[in-house]
């Protein structure tokens, strides 16, 4: 499903951000991306939403070459792409549900299809009865689940998210993976990055980690190696 | 296709209401911008149209000095013609003059019931340009001749009309350009601030897929309704400003030297309108160009 090829990422200085990666991910896999603040995280993750291009090498999604993706296609690939940001950036003076109303209908959709589709969502997520709520009363984890939700909105095959237990609690971390876990379980591929080696060493899912933009290791569970 | 712009007339009232003042003064500037624009163009176009209206340069206007009967007035056409270097006389009655003053500058019912401040005129051809001086002379010493004003001609009307027209393209030009650069840089920051202050909603909309349209129209309708609005403003002062100026206008000028003063309300606001919106938009796009990419 998703394919780096040698790709390097080079910012003015210069520094890599990432430097020479190969990665493979298939359709359906769950997959852990850790390392240290500035181990290019990040920058693998912008380079498949698109809003980075690798300096050099390729990156192909079902096939595709998304340097060759215009500035008018980029809105396209994301529909196809669920991403939880770093940041989780919900609406403060919306209130649960029209958080993501909003989104879908920025999507593009219908109001009529937000209606139906958003009660399914908060349904699944646990907060149907927190849909009249502000984000300030919501706890962090609340708050984090309706990120994950709202990444949902176009039913992608593909959910990133960056660091979605960083601001987190350890129990409300392993809550908020558990969730992700269960996208998973429908089908949708996951990537999740995080510079929390202790949360996720109780997940067996298969672990890639950065270091200076290498990848360093790719296996399946942590092995105790950073821990 | 109604549910997007629906969303996206949303979108652009959020946008409006986020920076109160910002937009309040972008509206005034545009107003400010557009007022200079329309009442420099209509003043241009006034000069032209009176510059038009101006009578030939072999022609003399004679205003008679108290009532005459029709005899003494016929007496008085057959003496002007007697004059070396005067063509052809023909009489001006005044009521006609006023009927067509009226009509002409499209005076109410009840301004046109006032009594008629016309006098009977003659309209006193030359033979030669440079007869004028002489001719003038001559008729002045006519006794039915009224003697302040009494002869007018249009030579130096017509230079000053030519002189004026030649200053509002100078400074008009110039004032143009300042103040649709005021405006346009105006609208050009309200709509970044906007940007800036709607960063949350930007990030959102970038990454769930939003189309380009989506995200930036909301903010070129934000421009372009400053604009507009401005433009409205402007052509509503334009028209009182241009009424008043009308009213007042056989007081200063004197009836038969007072300019074209006819205001052609709705086309006039409907261009200002038009064209404050594009400059809106146009400032808009440029602001969100250079802000709203979505990609590396």
């Amino acid at each position: 499903m998703i394919e780096f090829q040698n790709v390097s990422v080079e910012y003015p200085g210069p520094i890599f951000g990432l430097n020479g990666v190969n990665l493979s991910v298939v359709q359906g896999e769950f997959l852990f991306l850790v390392g240290q603040t500035g181990s290019g995280k990040s920058t693998l993750l912008k380079l498949l939403i698109r809003e980075l291009l690798a300096t050099s090498g390729r990156v192909l999604l079902e096939g595709r070459d998304l340097s060759t993706i215009t500035e008018a296609g980029i809105p396209s690939l994301r529909r196809q792409i669920g991403f939880v940001p770093q940041e989780i950036g919900l609406l403060p003076q919306k209130k649960v549900y029209e958080n993501l109303m909003y989104a879908m209908r920025a999507a593009g959709h219908t109001r009529r299809e937000a209606r139906t589709r958003v009660p399914d969502l908060l349904d699944r997520f646990g907060l149907i009865l927190r849909s009249d709520a502000y984000p300030r009363e919501l706890s962090g984890g609340e708050q984090q689940r309706i990120a994950i939700a709202r990444a949902l909105v176009n039913n992608p095959k593909l959910l990133v998210a960056d660091e979605p237990t960083g601001h987190l609690d350890p129990e409300t971390s392993l809550d908020i993976i558990s969730v992700l876990e269960q996208v998973n379980t429908r089908g949708t591929t996951v990537i999740m990055a995080t510079h929390d080696f202790q949360t996720i060493s109780a997940f067996q899912r298969r672990v890639v980690r950065l270091e200076h933009g290498r990848v360093i290791s790719d296996e399946f569970g942590l092995g105790g190696a950073g821990a | 296709m109604l549910d997007r712009i629906e969303f996206i007339l949303e979108e652009a009232v959020v946008a409006l209401r986020r920076n109160g003042l910002m937009t309040v003064s972008a509206i005034s500037t545009a107003a400010i911008a557009l007022l200079i624009f329309g009442g420099l163009g209509h003043t241009y176009l006034s000069l032209v149209t009176y510059l038009g209206s101006l009578q030939s340069e072999f022609e003399l206007t004679v205003s008679i000095d108290g009532e005459l009967s029709a005899g003494p007035k016929h007496k008085m056409a057959e003496e002007l013609r007697t004059i070396p270097g005067v063509a052809n006389v023909v009489l001006l009655p005044r009521d006609e003059e006023w009927r067509k003053y009226v009509e002409k500058q499209n005076l109410s019912e009840m301004y046109a019931t006032q009594p008629n401040p016309f006098p009977d005129q003659f309209r006193v051809r030359l033979e030669k340009l440079e007869d004028a001086d002489r001719v003038k002379a001559a008729l002045l010493e006519h006794p039915n001749v009224l003697q302040e004003h009494g002869v007018r001609d249009a030579i130096k009307d017509r230079e000053l009309a030519i002189g004026l027209l030649g200053l509002v393209r100078l400074v008009g030009g110039i004032l143009i350009v300042l103040s649709f650069f005021a405006a346009g840089t105006l609208i050009y920051n309200t709509v970044r601030l906007t940007v800036m202050s709607r960063r949350n909603e930007l990030r959102i909309m970038a990454l769930v897929g939003a189309s380009r349209a989506t995200i930036r129209w909301p903010f070129l309708l934000e421009g372009g309704f400053q604009g507009a609005f401005g433009g409205l403003i402007a052509g509503l002062l334009l028209w009182g400003i241009s009424a008043y100026i009308a009213s007042q206008s056989i007081n200063w000028l004197g009836l038969g030297r007072s300019a074209e003063m006819g205001f052609p309300a709705v086309p006039v606001i409907l261009t200002l309108l038009v064209l404050g919106a594009s400059l809106g938009i146009l400032s808009a796009a440029l602001s969100v160009r250079k802000y709203l990419r979505l990609g590396a």
